[in-house]
């Protein structure tokens, strides 16, 4: 047990986040591709609470934006900056609504949303790990 | 004989000059002295913080296991509840 705590440990605190960043910029261009691309993609179920706040090219924008911020971040090397934090709260709440809404729509709960999901739980991560950390050193007598 | 004392004398200056280079390395105490106590001591306080840290990141993981089992025992219960209400149909 206290190795699977030591590894998990590791796992959560002592990586770099750059390659989650670099997924979630991913994932925000594929969406923004995806709802441009011709076709009513909010016709269906699972997008239903989506598409009461904004059309597909309101949130294609919207998804086009966060993944062009998200690049530009991993590509600057600008992780602790007060506009990634802000960025990296606003992504995360950006993600965490798409799973929502999206478990809201439909029953029983899509299969196809697990990645969202996983990518929820990354993007909650990225934002909520430094202010954990700094918890952490502030316990620890860091300066 | 005068070989040997010279070697030795070089030695010795070798010895003084890689001294002072060590002495560089260390911040200045009141005294005006290379700080070697407290030296030891950043490290040491270094060596008790990161202590602290780690038994804090032990303590974090564990809970964040305690969360997730807690939702996965949910999810399944409720698949579960659902799947029992479905049979009794």
């Amino acid at each position: 047990m206290r190795q699977i705590i030591n590894s998990l440990s590791k796992l959560l605190w002592d990586t770099d986040l750059i390659a989650t960043r670099f997924l979630l910029a991913m994932a925000e261009f594929m969406w923004a591709f995806l709802l441009v691309w011709p076709g009513e993609t909010f016709s269906r179920p699972t997008y239903n609470h989506m598409a009461m706040v904004l059309p597909e090219e309101g949130w294609a924008v919207i998804f086009a934006l966060s993944s062009v911020t998200q690049l530009t971040i991993v590509l600057m090397h600008d992780y602790h900056s007060r506009f990634a934090r802000y960025f990296a709260g606003w992504n995360a709440m950006l993600w965490s609504y798409v799973v929502i809404s999206m478990l809201l729509s439909v029953y029983p709960p899509p299969a196809a949303i697990s990645g969202e999901i996983a990518l929820a739980i990354g993007a909650l991560w990225v934002w909520a790990r430094p202010y954990i950390l700094v918890e952490g050193y502030r316990r620890a007598g860091y300066r | 004989m005068q070989d040997t004392a010279e070697c030795k004398n070089r030695q010795s200056d070798d010895r003084c000059r890689a001294c002072i280079q060590i002495e560089k390395a260390f911040v200045k105490n009141d005294l005006g002295e290379p700080d070697f106590d407290g030296h030891r001591r950043a490290h040491l306080q270094l060596i008790e913080a990161e202590k602290v840290m780690s038994s804090y990141k032990h303590e974090a993981t564990k809970k964040f296991i305690g969360w997730f089992v807690t939702v996965l025992l949910g999810a399944v219960s409720g698949g579960v509840i659902v799947f029992l209400q479905g049979g009794m149909k």
